[in-house]
């Protein structure tokens, strides 16, 4: 078990690396393959004001005239001891983990995630136990009463949900539920400390719309996956030993459909964490999408590359979770691990 | 008829199990299926009854319904089924609950899918105790537990409780499965086919284990199966079953030493003995294939204008091949395997540490044209592994695997493309072995194109005239596997191994998964395939008697190793090695008296071994 565990969290830090790695090669290298040249690199990066001498100090101040080994070097140690930037005598810190510094803001990239994080976070959290609860539970009702009324009109609203894009039902209520009718309050995020209720109340519509969309999926494949596991013959086993037919769906049945719905779980809430682009910017919630997006919009080249490793990061520590996770949930992965 | 008490009140008294006039009904889109219509039977308490069919006969609808698992499924089901004085076509879900475990267990066919692979066996075994016992406190309910698993004979069961089923073999999971069954101690002990699915000695074990059970706790057995062998040894009564109806019922002794009815008579025939020899059973089928012939001439004489059957055409044995046929044993052998091995890497242990173990350990033996070789082992034993060897599906990590007399064993897979022509495999599943998107035409066909066959007509043809020559229709050419039973699967296999006219053929226990009479019309369709294109097989099995009946030598394997090899009839009548001695006393029998001799002889074995392993 022990050295289960150790090789998933060798396996983990090395996927991060090359995230890493791959983030990179996407931002540094693959612009020089199409051609750019080391000063049309560097604009990306200069700010405001490209003058040639600017271009020119941000070429020195990135090194983006060393050789790529070297860079990426001068990257990685950024992310773990920090980075100095030249602008003519000042000396701008930008402290470890460094995952960049907005040029165009004049900021540092971490501290600005950080500072989206817990809305990013509230977002995404309670999104996640909607969508999962909900649509682990109208999955579940659908196959065992599967071809009723119930079973039909949920996976008639599951089809809908899984094709409509947040930018569709996210506007749609907007106009109708908060602003046509008034059932829901206008979404916005006030910090959980400052007023509980006021959190959870701005953040209703929010978690609906993005866990809508989710829970769809994870209906149709709990429904799926019920329908199989039903079938299997240790669940006839259960049925003969005499057991109430509650104990055969909940006990024999639900595990066995839970334990790959968790994979997709993982790597879901790992998305969702990194920035739930869609949701926070048709709601206005300031997170570390919406960032993400603004950074897209101006061309922030740091941002976009400091969000995505973010992302990335947040993906492969939830899988990892998963991972450690399954081996509790399924005793057979503890050997073949 | 609701009313138990009135009518039968004798009978049912003592009778466990009492099943009248029962009627089992699935609707389908082709309008109803009988899947058993008017079946009845009774056994007493401490009785044993055998119920024995085909597959599609009905005898799992019925093992189904007693204990009431139809609920909830679309069969319609009418008749009496009292169990222990429920009746199970009228009680309520929850009287039924109360019967299931309690009254009767079942056992189910495949071990390795019938226990929960993510409970330890002894959250599963205490489970089924505290269903029925809700007062039980946890210690109580886990002593039963390890009294079950000590009585069905699992080692260290106090400690083994807290294992997964993954971690038992195939046989130890059935005891296991038997042990869930046990702990509430029913009336009736249910077994749907329980040792399909496992080794001849694993098989022997288990039925031995039900028998001592059914003694000692004074249960009740229903010892369903397909094979008569399996039940003749353990059963007072058998019931034979035939699309949903009774044929005949009886004492085991009386239905086996004399069937009445026609289909008794054909499914006993077609259980392959372990004590008729090949060269009786050659003669047996080759004189039965000459009346067929005869009967055909006469047949087409008659009706002058008898449609284009050309039972000539079809096999057109390749003519130089018959003269090395006949100097089979002297010459160049076809295929000498000289000292392979094959090493697979395992992975276990503190940090993914390898360890390596040889699944097949310096094995040997040529084979000349013409001639078939058995390999008989259990699982395990690496005869697929060696099988597979030849076929260069694996490459050996030792030895030299010489075929015609070239050297193939280090051949690359482009040299050896043209060599794939001469060696076939037929696999041992006919349902997963055949790609369900395919039709059975292109299934057998692709091999001729891949050989660089591209005139369309031409492989149409060809396949056409095989499928005809292996006992289907030409106009099949265009179904999918789906729409055929198990056996004609396994035929179209065959016809996929012989369309490119190979000249060895290894099977894979190519009729374990098929029905006892199925499996005999694939048998003597391998022989005379074998006679007709002259071919040299290859015959892996663990049925001992399957693998006499088809071999001129016999290879026994265990651990990698071949323990004896030598003529198919010295094999079986003087048996050399222990091992050998182990699996002849474990093949099922058909003569009731035998089967309990040869159970009494296991017991012996067994202490024998026992008291070695002590010393």
């Amino acid at each position: 078990m022990i050295a289960y565990i150790l090789r998933r969290l060798g396996a983990g830090a090395l996927l991060l690396v090359i995230v890493t790695l791959v983030t990179f090669g996407i931002f540094y290298v693959v612009p020089r393959l199409a051609g750019q040249t080391t000063e049309q690199l560097a604009t990306m990066y200069v700010g405001r004001a490209p003058t040639p001498e600017a271009i020119q100090a941000t070429i020195d101040r990135l090194g983006l005239d060393q050789p790529i080994a070297l860079q990426f070097w001068e990257f990685l140690k950024g992310i773990f001891v920090g980075a100095e930037y030249q602008f003519g005598r000042n000396v701008v810190e930008c402290s470890a983990p460094c995952f960049g510094y907005s040029f165009q803001n004049y900021q540092e990239v971490f501290p600005e995630i950080v500072r989206r994080l817990p809305v990013t976070f509230s977002l995404a959290i309670g999104a996640a136990v909607i969508w999962l609860v909900g649509g682990v539970t109208v999955g579940m009702v659908s196959a065992i009463k599967k071809g009723s009324v119930f079973d039909r009109i949920a996976m008639g609203i599951a089809l809908a949900g899984v094709s409509l894009p947040v930018f569709f039902t996210g506007l749609l209520a907007l106009a109708f539920l908060v602003h046509a009718w008034g059932i829901f309050p206008s979404p916005g995020y006030t910090p959980f400390l400052n007023n509980p209720v006021a959190w959870a109340t701005g953040l209703v519509l929010p978690w609906l719309t993005l866990a809508f969309l989710h829970a769809a999926m994870y209906a149709r494949q709990t429904r799926a996956g019920m329908l199989e596991t039903m079938g299997e013959d240790y669940i006839r086993t259960a049925r003969a030993k005499g057991l109430k037919e509650r104990t055969v769906v909940f006990k024999h049945g639900l595990r066995p459909t839970l334990t790959p719905i968790l994979t997709i779980f993982g790597l879901d809430l790992g998305l969702v964490l990194g920035g739930a682009v869609l949701t926070e910017q048709v709601y206005s919630l300031n997170g570390i999408g919406r960032y993400a997006v603004q950074a897209i919009v101006q061309s922030d080249l740091p941002v976009i590359l400091g969000v995505t490793l973010f992302g990335a990061f947040f993906v492969v520590v939830c899988n990892l979770i998963v991972d450690l996770l399954y081996a509790w949930v399924d005793p057979r992965v503890r050997v073949a691990g | 008829m609701t009313t138990p008490g009135t009518g039968q009140a004798p009978d049912t008294a003592e009778a466990v199990v009492s099943v009248r006039d029962l009627k089992i009904t699935f609707p389908t889109l082709d309008g109803d299926v009988h899947a058993v219509d008017g079946l009845s039977f009774e056994v007493p308490a401490g009785g044993a009854l055998g119920i024995v069919g085909e597959s599609g006969s009905g005898k799992s609808a019925t093992s189904l319904a007693l204990m009431g698992l139809h609920r909830g499924t679309r069969a319609r089901i009418s008749g009496e089924l009292l169990v222990a004085g429920t009746d199970v076509v009228t009680a309520t879900d929850q009287q039924v609950r109360a019967m299931r475990g309690n009254d009767i267990a079942m056992v189910f066919q495949d071990p390795m899918s019938s226990l929960h692979p993510q409970y330890t066996i002894g959250n599963q075994i205490v489970e089924a105790y505290r269903t029925h016992h809700p007062g039980a406190g946890a210690a109580e309910a886990r002593r039963r537990a390890v009294d079950a698993l000590e009585r069905v004979g699992i080692p260290e069961a106090a400690r083994r409780i807290h294992s997964y089923p993954h971690e038992f073999s195939g046989g130890m999971r059935q005891r296991v499965l038997i042990a869930m069954g046990l702990v509430c101690e029913p009336k009736v002990l249910l077994a749907d086919e329980p040792t399909t699915a496992l080794d001849v000695t694993v098989q022997a074990q288990i039925l031995d284990l039900l028998d001592d059970l059914r003694r000692d706790l004074g249960m009740s057995l229903i010892l369903v199966s397909h094979d008569l062998a399996v039940v003749a040894g353990s059963v007072d009564r058998v019931l034979v079953m035939q699309k949903g109806r009774a044929v005949e019922q009886g004492d085991v002794r009386t239905v086996l030493s004399e069937p009445e009815h026609p289909y008794t008579q054909a499914l006993l025939a077609a259980v392959p003995r372990v004590e008729v020899s090949r060269a009786q059973r050659r003669a047996q089928v080759r004189a039965e294939r000459a009346v067929a012939a005869e009967q055909e001439r006469a047949a087409e004489r008659e009706h002058g204008a008898e449609p284009a059957r050309e039972p000539e055409a079809a096999p057109a044995p390749p003519p130089a091949a018959a003269a090395p046929a006949a100097e089979a044993g002297g010459g160049e052998p076809l295929l000498r395997v000289e000292n392979v091995r094959q090493r697979f890497r395992v992975r276990g242990g503190m940090f993914g540490a390898a360890s390596y173990f040889y699944a097949v350990d310096d094995v040997s033996f040529e084979l000349h044209r013409g001639e078939t070789l058995g390999i008989v082992g259990e699982s395990g034993s690496g005869k697929s592994t060696l099988s597979r060897m030849i076929m260069r599906l694996l490459q050996p990590t030792e030895g030299r695997v010489v075929f015609e007399g070239r050297d193939i064993t280090r051949l690359s897979d482009r040299q050896l493309r043209p060599l794939r022509r001469d060696i076939q495999m037929i696999f041992q599943n006919p349902y997963s072995s055949l790609n369900p998107r395919l039709t059975i035409g292109d299934s057998i066909g692709t091999a001729l194109r891949v050989q660089g066959e591209r005139n369309g007509k031409v492989v149409r043809q060809r396949v056409q005239e095989l499928l005809e020559r292996v006992g289907l229709e030409p106009a099949h050419y265009n179904r999918f596997p789906h729409a055929f039973s198990g056996g004609q699967r396994q035929r179209i296999a065959i016809a996929r191994a012989l369309i490119l006219r190979p000249k060895l053929v290894i099977c894979d226990e190519p009729v374990s998964a098929l029905d006892v009479s199925t499996q005999d019309q694939v048998l003597r369709l391998l022989a005379e395939l074998q006679d007709d294109f002259d071919l040299t097989l290859i015959f892996v099995a663990h049925d001992l008697a399957v693998v006499r009946q088809v071999s001129d030598r016999v290879a026994v394997m265990r651990k990698g190793r071949i323990v004896e090899m030598s003529d198919g009839d010295s094999v079986y009548e003087q048996p050399r090695h222990d091992y050998t001695r182990q699996l002849l006393a474990a093949a099922p029998v058909l003569d009731p008296d035998e089967a309990r001799r040869l159970r009494a002889e296991r017991h012996r074995l067994r202490r024998q071994a026992g008291d070695n392993a002590g010393v």
